[in-house]
């Protein structure tokens, strides 16, 4: 996953706070509704966890994280016996199952028997291993394999994760309280390409929404970001002074799709699928919404680019089923966010292409160019070309 | 002649000495890859001189200080870069991302 550059990793004590309560999320999640605890028990306990999770993040001992674990699930049964008294036993199946979950953290699996100790190869074992993380991982994993799928033509470049602790929750998306964010940016050396997709983690304030957010955080920042303007020649800059409403929009819609799919293929095998794709467009609406207040700072482009997504699928589909329409919008957009447009070209000409889309009359050589290039006799090139051809 | 780092919800005191251990650590070699890997090469006296303090004191755990480190003057143009690569990344693990800024917070620009 790496291209040399070693990939860094949140620090021992935040893994801790996060592999804790990462944990207890899961657990209550997989509880059956005979053993599910009554909420005020399970409010205490949940108390009781959370409280171990902020300590650590001030502990300087850095003893090994699976004995912190197993510490920590000792001391929660221990308190929670003694506060709850004859009502732990509605918690206690949970307390039992999170016990049997964390046990299987086994830190000398990582990486040849070394552990993290807090210092300087923590990273390496880290990204060897890396149980601790393990959700984390598992969506980073998820995206890359997705993308692959999606883009069909991707080119040969590096995709690493990194992660990275904050004390407070980034408060990105007004309205849900998220304790993760993600963010991508770039290494570019040519001809080498290089992205670096960072997830940012509040370890204290995990939650079960925020679990489920990661296949969706990770897969936007994949999807949307890590490949785009690959194609180009130059070497890739972050945005500054333009937001693009073709990743940040267009693709956004996109990964709300694949999520939405991938919940309907796993409604049986995998339950958990169809809350992860509720919450991609919980934060999708909220992205794009342009009367929320506080406003999202981007949403009159992740707004754009949503909009000319679904226009472009409505214009596929008046001439095929809507699994064909979606296919070649998805198509159109991959190949669109590959090519090497910069920012301000794609800002500017997504504008121009919601104009030339929407209003009456629409402009007749840009509908000719979306229609035709369905049939592959036009290139995405000439559609970039025509919007930013002023 | 000095680095300048933001800090909020964290002990300057222990910032100042992660700081301090690092900048010994350097000047024995300990990062002697990762500089390498940029071109660049510790000095053996990067600690000589070294004199780190507090502007400004935080009413609250959540307003910002400034934490200044002065380098002696044969080695700033070097200690830059060590900052950069490593003192910088080294402050934001331990502390974490949103306690740290290079950049002022309070300033508009």
């Amino acid at each position: 996953m790496t291209d040399g550059t070693p990939a860094s990793h949140m620090a021992l004590r935040d893994r801790k706070a996060f592999s804790l309560l990462g944990a207890y999320f899961r657990t209550v999640a997989e509880v059956s509704e005979n053993d599910a605890p009554s909420n005020k028990a399970q409010s205490e306990f949940e108390d009781l966890i959370r409280k171990l999770a902020k300590a650590v993040l001030f502990d300087t001992a850095n003893a090994p994280l699976e004995d912190f674990l197993a510490n920590a699930v000792t001391r929660a049964d221990q308190a929670a016996r003694v506060l709850l008294d004859t009502n732990f036993a509605s918690v206690e199946p949970t307390a039992t199952a999170l016990r049997a979950k964390i046990a299987r953290i086994r830190c000398r699996d990582c990486r040849n028997g070394t552990i993290c100790d807090g210092g300087s190869e923590d990273d390496q074992i880290v990204e060897a291993g890396g149980e601790c993380i393990s959700e984390i991982k598992a969506a980073f994993r998820g995206a890359l394999d997705e993308a692959d799928r999606e883009y069909g033509r991707l080119p040969k470049m590096t995709v690493s994760l990194h992660t990275t602790g904050r004390n407070s929750p980034p408060g990105s998306v007004p309205g849900i309280g998220l304790a993760i964010n993600g963010r991508t940016s770039y290494a570019d050396e040519h001809p080498r390409r290089s992205s670096f997709v960072t997830l940012e983690v509040a370890s204290a304030h995990m939650d079960a929404l925020s679990l489920a957010a990661l296949p969706y955080v990770m897969l936007h920042e994949v999807l949307c970001h890590a490949y785009q303007m690959s194609d180009g020649s130059g070497d890739r800059t972050s945005p500054v002074a333009y937001v693009d409403p073709l990743s940040e929009g267009m693709l956004d819609a996109v990964a709300v799709h694949l999520l939405e799919t991938r919940a309907e293929k796993e409604r049986d095998s995998r339950p958990e699928a169809t809350e992860e794709a509720e919450i991609a467009q919980r934060i999708h609406l909220a992205r794009k919404s342009t009367r929320n207040r506080p406003l999202f700072p981007q949403a009159p482009q992740v707004n754009l680019g949503a909009t000319i997504f679904e226009t472009i699928r409505t214009l596929y589909s008046r001439d095929s089923d809507l699994e064909s329409a979606i296919r070649d919008a998805k198509r159109l957009a991959y190949d669109l966010n590959l090519h090497g447009w910069s920012i301000e070209n794609r800002f500017k000409g997504f504008s121009r292409l919601r104009r030339g889309l929407e209003a009456k009359p629409r402009d007749p050589e840009l509908l000719r160019l979306i229609l035709e290039y369905r049939n592959t006799s036009v290139t995405a090139q000439e559609i970039v070309s025509h919007v930013t051809s002023y | 002649m000095g680095e300048t780092v933001f800090i909020r919800d964290c002990d300057p005191k222990a910032v100042e000495q992660l700081i301090r251990k690092t900048l010994e650590e350097v000047q024995t070699g300990k990062y002697s890859e990762e500089l390498k890997a940029t071109g660049v090469s510790a000095p053996s006296n990067l600690v000589e001189g070294l004199k780190i303090s507090q502007s400004g004191q935080g009413m609250s755990p959540n307003e910002w200080m400034e934490i200044i480190t002065i380098f002696g003057p044969t080695v700033a143009t070097v200690a830059k870069d060590i900052w950069t690569i490593i003192i910088v990344p080294k402050l934001k693990k331990a502390f974490r991302e949103d306690s740290i800024s290079t950049k002022d917070p309070n300033s508009n620009t």
